[in-house]
């Protein structure tokens, strides 16, 4: 990484030196022309006798013609200069994304890493504890229970993966069909407390609510809000998820009581691969992909996704949805 | 003094891992503490002494690379095995670097972690048992034989030492011209895992005094260094 930073410094470097040459020549070429263009109607003007007649109207035309040119010479540099500015900083813009993007992925690939060894870790640790201890039913139970836990994890993560590699792909087919977004909504908090039976989601549901969706993004989706709800919020608080009816939509809204998300923060989330604050300071792990993948699939559905700040604390995530009889 | 168990501060952040974890090591007989974040640890560190910590790297607040610096910083030389998911050489080495005795990857095998858990206390125990110290020491016109738990003085009076007093002052005698800490202590004489704030090493202070030092009020070997702990000095 030390030998990288370095490489970008010296890109940065040559770009810089590059630039100013560019600059100082334009510059130098403007000075060495004119004095050229001086001379040259010195020279001129030397040449006429001053018994001519027309001495002044023939001295007037040169004057004028060396004005004209040095006009020329400065039009044509500044549109050489404004070329050459515009080039520059498109150059530097795209550079700097690039960057950013780089730096991204590669915080990606050791959050990914992270994601996947640690079910791996916890499996294995958990089956070869079974293998070489005599434990009791409770103790067993604890353990087989917690590897299934962390199986579920894996999958959401692998989920998560292929979507997002789909969706780049363009390969995703997204086959809409009615649903019931109540029953929905229901199967996935039910499967959430079967997962983490010590955290409290309460469910404010509603009667039977149709609209045309596809089932599996829409599940992705639930699952990784409410998966980002109980990671960002302390453990003796609940998650509290509401469905209304409103004219012609639905607004499905997940909230907890975590520390919340600064305004600065509330769009980019969104974006792959962004994670808030840096990979030392950040208080849960993540891989910055779900909710790019909420995003996408909402979009998907021609809905609207946004977040509030929920009171006291916490933050709160909202999607409307298009209804259908 | 009865065997003791040996302790080991767990920090790793993942519920189930750790679960697994404190699980496996209290079964082997360790003394389990289990946190899951790095300022945490460093709390905790400062208040009890451990054989050994279990330190994972990704942690919330302050990741495990800090506080490994941290706990080095601080002088504190607790044997420390660093659990990460991350397993390039570079991480290793950036680990190892930072003051780790040892660095295992996850997933990792289950014997392995026992056994370097193992074979870390086992070192550091034999290293802390070693002391440079002759088993007859003297110091000024003093002799102690550690052999026979006895000690002249200059005034030709034969002290009978206890076992106690024979330890803290080989330990301070190992330790000569450097300060030893009240924890350090306590840890290594009287086997306290938790620090209380006792009188108890003053009253040993003043009693290696009364047997060695010409002029009580004014020591010239048993020194005590307000707020820090004690120094056993020949200058």
């Amino acid at each position: 990484m030390f030998k990288k930073s370095k490489k970008i410094k010296l890109i940065f470097f040559i770009y810089w030196f590059l630039l100013l040459y560019i600059f100082s020549a334009l510059i130098w070429w403007y000075i060495a022309l004119s004095r050229q263009n001086t001379s040259m109607a010195n020279f001129k003007i030397n040449e006429i006798s001053k018994q001519d007649a027309a001495y002044s109207i023939k001295v007037w035309k040169i004057e004028d013609e060396r004005k004209r040119k040095t006009a020329q010479y400065l039009g044509e540099g500044s549109i050489f200069f404004l070329l050459i500015s515009a080039g520059a900083i498109f150059l530097f813009r795209a550079v700097n994304k690039q960057l950013i993007i780089s730096r991204q992925q590669q915080n990606f690939m050791v959050a990914i890493t992270h994601e996947l060894k640690t079910p791996i870790a916890v499996t294995k640790l958990n089956l070869e504890t079974l293998q070489k201890r005599q434990l009791d039913e409770a103790q067993q139970h604890k353990i087989i229970s917690n590897t299934i836990q962390e199986s579920n994890r894996m999958n959401a993560l692998c989920n998560n993966l292929l979507l997002s590699s789909q969706m780049e792909a363009g390969a995703h087919q997204y086959t809409p069909e009615r649903l019931d977004v109540n029953a929905l909504l229901q199967s996935v908090i039910s499967d959430f407390k079967n997962r983490f039976p010590n955290r409290v989601i309460q469910f404010f549901e509603n009667a039977s609510l149709y609209l045309m969706g596809d089932v599996f993004l829409l599940q992705m989706a639930f699952n990784n809000l409410i998966d980002n709800a109980i990671k960002y919020s302390p453990k003796d608080q609940p998650i509290v998820i509401s469905l209304e009816n409103q004219q012609n939509q639905c607004s499905i809204t997940f909230a907890d009581f975590g520390s919340g998300i600064q305004d600065a923060d509330k769009k980019k989330v969104f974006e792959k691969f962004y994670r808030i604050g840096t990979e030392a300071t950040q208080k849960a792990k993540g891989t910055g992909l779900g909710l790019y993948l909420v995003y996408r699939i909402i979009r998907a559905h021609k809905g609207k996704i946004f977040i509030t700040d929920n009171e006291p604390s916490g933050a709160k995530f909202v999607i409307q949805l298009k209804t259908v009889a | 003094m009865p065997q003791k168990k040996h302790s080991i501060l767990l920090v790793e952040d993942e519920e189930n891992l750790q679960d697994a974890l404190k699980l496996n090591l209290e079964l082997e007989g360790y003394e389990l503490t289990a946190c899951a974040d790095g300022l945490a640890a460093l709390k905790i560190l400062e208040q009890e002494h451990f054989d050994l910590m279990v330190l994972d790297v990704m942690l919330p607040e302050l990741d495990g690379i800090s506080v490994c610096e941290t706990v080095r910083l601080q002088k504190n030389d607790i044997p420390i095995l660093i659990l990460s998911a991350k397993n390039s050489s570079a991480d290793r080495v950036l680990g190892l670097k930072m003051g780790a005795d040892d660095y295992l990857t996850k997933p990792f095998n289950l014997e392995e972690l026992l056994l370097r858990v193992e074979k870390l206390i086992k070192k550091n125990d034999q290293l802390s048992l070693k002391t440079n110290v002759p088993e007859l020491f003297v110091f000024g016109k003093n002799k102690i034989d550690f052999n026979g738990l006895l000690a002249n003085n200059s005034a030709g009076q034969e002290i009978q030492l206890t076992k106690k007093e024979a330890m803290l002052l080989k330990l301070l005698i190992d330790h000569k011209n450097e300060v030893v800490t009240r924890e350090k202590i306590l840890q290594a004489v009287w086997g306290y895992n938790v620090f209380p704030t006792t009188r108890t090493i003053d009253n040993f202070i003043l009693n290696f005094r009364k047997y060695f030092e010409k002029d009580q009020k004014n020591p010239k070997y048993f020194l005590s260094i307000r707020g820090m702990g004690y120094k056993f000095s020949t200058h």
